[in-house]
């Protein structure tokens, strides 16, 4: 299965919407205990401005615009302090205008070998189609896109594969960036509170169809 | 042929365990197609309510023929799959314990659902709160039990009648149930724990079936109190609707010593009762091999839903298994294993009742 | 370290979902990215290279690698310092609270089966999260390998869930939405 191949799962939720950067401070998630005291402490600020907040934790990276909110992390363990982190956030500023939220699981692959990195390329998308214009066409990236979704909400999932730009532990790597995309609210702006079931209640879909879609592309390769 | 409807004429008492306090759930058939389905539990790998998996491979029109849903007490092995149930069967309504202000209670219901909504949770509250949510969309009825009220009875033909009779719980232990519930309001804090019901066994709801000509009490986790108002004794001594003894009893607690009495054995039950319970298999076990050695004392016709396993570590990749036992975690695996023993018998005939163990349940003795 | 083509991902989010990577944007920023990284990390080959190398836009591989690497080997790849994966993870909801250990009962998050019960010894409780711990209470348990900054580590992690505190509107909240259904209900 390609997830015995996965080396760094990268997860982040982003939020579009209309913020104020400056009050989603280290020092402000240890206040509401959302985080532990000490994490404050340790957190490493970037910059802390009105227009831009950037910092990190020992599991957490924190960027917050004017419009939107990413937070992110590469330890499995936290995804769900994440969730929870993002959840409560939003549960006390109740009243943030959010656009839209998008959970992007972006997997890297070491592929044990050139014939098997080969072939993942080659399966998706033979070149062989492009020899008539190119005397050497390489793939750079794939991108497929199901828009609308097929439930219940608006919004979209996208798949990108690419090389991967990591280093791996083997020299083989592919990246595998799936982004699980809901637009909240018509067009106009709509509560947080939205968002905060949305994500509760679509959090384990949105894990599991990530790994159904690496699942189903290596399939394809390895059958 | 066990897998099929049984005819009009025929009542089933049936107990589908599991082994591992997974849970268990009663379905009864009283005759004519009526059927009251007595708590749920599902299977923890395909999420399942197994009293509705049973019910179709028999063949029951479950939309239109079960009349009645038991929530017998607060406990997550008695409630899982309820509401999937609940929200096939149509006809339905919903039985719970009594509680003297009712309004109070759905306050409380209310708060730790809203506690719980946020995080990951298969727990009893939010199990609750979905049948509670299916029946007001239904305008279905709230049927609720006190010790003494017939739950729900149905003429079969002129000659038979079957009722569903609550034995418990008491006046009393309903009325410390008011107290409880409002300190456990009063203590709401912030902390995001759920709320944990105090004793949620005394305040579980025993049953006596009257089918036809046939008896049986359903003990579901009742107990014996050190209150001679509530539990086990407040039925031996004030109970006034055992018209005669039963021949059938579904142990109660998972054969425990706390739901044991010898009374029960003496009092309300014939000699050599068909007597069946589901074993629990989590921190410790039940029934022990004292308790299995004392009930077969009292009957030959001793089943259980599944074997009490030995608990084990759960099979994980040989990487993560190494890491785990070089942290010396300690974890066990509470094993899943499913049993139904069904019981049937004429209504009208005094004979005795036809016992099938299926799937993993077995005869004791 | 965030990579570029995150940094492009993310600002696609901003324009309607249309992801466009703009290949100038990528070199031009690996490039300023080798250059900063040459004069700090010259003599660290866990980043780059000790080698010189030349930084093409279109390059060719001596392999048939099916993949256009963006450069030609060896690469600028970008190093992430600390990341944990495949860890076997747990929610658990404390049982019992004893004098040196506490037992939970614990549902496996990889495979949402059959539970576990897990007794740990208290000190493996973070100090800051031991005024979480009570009957009841979430944490979330995790076992596996991190990779610590190029260091593989062996860890078991225990965090109690902090989820925002209950305010007085979640209260009256729900106690409105329990009214409503008391007065809507079928009683008996």
């Amino acid at each position: 299965m390609l997830k015995n191949y996965l080396q760094i799962y990268n997860l982040s939720i982003v939020i579009i919407g209309d913020f104020n950067p400056v009050i989603i401070q280290p020092f402000w998630l240890a206040h509401k205990k959302l985080i532990r005291e000490q994490e404050a402490q340790t957190a490493n600020v970037e910059i802390i401005h009105q227009e831009v907040v950037r910092y990190s934790l020992d599991w957490l990276n924190v960027e917050i615009t004017k419009d939107k909110f990413t937070l992110s992390s590469k330890q499995e363990p936290f995804f769900e302090p994440l969730k929870d982190l993002v959840i409560s956030i939003f549960s006390i500023l109740s009243e943030t205008p959010l656009r839209a939220i998008g959970l992007n699981h972006l997997k890297y692959f070491s592929i044990p070998d050139k014939t098997r990195h080969y072939q993942f390329g080659n399966v998706l998308a033979p070149l062989s189609n492009f020899k008539d214009s190119f005397e050497d066409p390489r793939l750079l990236n794939l991108e497929i896109i199901e828009q609308p979704r097929k439930d219940i909400f608006n919004g979209s999932i996208r798949t990108r594969i690419y090389p991967s730009d990591l280093k791996l532990q083997l020299p083989f790597g592919v990246a595998i960036d799936v982004n699980d995309h809901y637009d909240i609210g018509s067009e106009k702006n709509s509560s947080a509170n939205e968002m905060v079931n949305l994500l509760t209640n679509q959090w384990d879909f949105s894990l599991k169809k990530s790994e159904e879609i690496v699942e189903n592309i290596w399939s394809k390769i390895n059958p | 042929m066990p897998f099929n409807l049984p005819k009009s004429n025929i009542t089933e008492i049936t107990l589908i365990g599991t082994g591992g306090g997974y849970g268990e759930s009663i379905v009864i058939h009283l005759g004519n197609n009526e059927w009251v389905i007595v708590d749920s539990c599902q299977n923890p790998n395909t999420k399942e309510s197994l009293p509705l998996l049973y019910l179709n491979k028999i063949g029951v029109n479950v939309e239109k023929d079960v009349k009645l849903v038991i929530c017998t007490h607060w406990h997550d092995d008695h409630l899982l799959g309820l509401s999937q149930l609940l929200q096939v069967a149509k006809n339905a309504n919903f039985c719970f314990t009594e509680a003297t202000d009712r309004k109070k209670f759905l306050q409380l219901v209310g708060l730790d659902y809203a506690k719980l909504s946020r995080e990951p949770s298969n727990s009893s509250t939010t199990e609750f709160s979905k049948c509670l949510e299916i029946i007001n969309e239904r305008h279905n009825r709230i049927v609720l039990a006190i010790e003494n009220k017939t739950l729900f009875g149905a003429d079969i033909s002129p000659n038979i009648r079957s009722e569903v009779i609550a034995l418990s719980p008491s006046d009393q232990t309903i009325l410390n149930f008011n107290a409880e519930i409002s300190s456990l309001i009063t203590e709401f804090g912030e902390s995001r724990k759920k709320i944990i019901i105090r004793t949620p066994n005394e305040k579980s709801i025993a049953i006596f079936l009257k089918l036809g000509v046939h008896r049986a009490i359903l003990g579901s986790d009742l107990e014996v109190s050190s209150d001679p108002n509530e539990g086990w004794t407040n039925v031996l001594d004030n109970s006034i609707v055992i018209d005669r003894k039963s021949s059938l009893f579904k142990i109660s607690h998972h054969g425990s010593e706390n739901g044991y009495h010898l009374r029960i054995w003496n009092e309300l039950l014939e000699d050599n009762p068909v007597s069946k319970l589901t074993p629990w298999n989590k921190n410790n076990r039940l029934p022990t091999a004292e308790m299995l050695q004392l009930y077969s004392n009292h009957t030959d016709k001793l089943y259980m839903t599944a074997p009490i396993v030995s608990l084990k570590p759960k099979k994980r990749d040989k990487s993560i298994e190494k890491i785990i036992t070089s942290l010396n975690c300690k974890i066990h695996e509470v094993k899943y294993a499913q049993g139904i023993i069904q019981c049937r018998n004429d209504l009208q005939a005094n004979t005795e009742w036809v016992v099938e163990t299926l799937e993993g349940a077995l005869k004791v003795n | 370290m965030e990579t570029i083509l995150d940094e492009s991902w993310l600002n696609a989010l901003n324009t309607n979902g249309s992801a466009k990577i703009d290949n100038d944007f990528i070199y031009n920023s690996l490039q300023s990215r080798v250059d900063k990284q040459k004069n700090i990390f010259i003599d660290n080959s866990d980043i780059i290279t000790s080698q010189e190398f030349s930084f093409n836009k279109v390059s060719e591989p001596q392999n048939q690698s099916f993949f256009l690497p963006a450069i030609s080997p060896p690469y600028l790849i970008l190093e992430s310092k600390s990341y944990f994966t495949g860890a076997q993870k747990w929610i658990g909801h404390v049982t019992t609270i004893n004098e040196h250990t506490f037992n939970a009962q614990l549902n496996d998050l990889n495979d949402p089966t059959t539970y576990e019960i897990g007794e740990f010894d208290l000190n493996e409780v973070p100090p800051e999260d031991m005024e979480l711990l009570s009957v009841g209470a979430a944490f979330y348990w995790s076992v596996g390998k991190a990779n610590m900054n190029g260091q593989v580590e062996k860890k078991s992690l225990i965090r109690f869930q902090r989820m925002k505190p209950w305010s007085a509107t979640d209260y009256d909240d729900a106690l409105d939405k329990a009214d409503t259904l008391f007065k809507e209900l079928n009683w008996d």
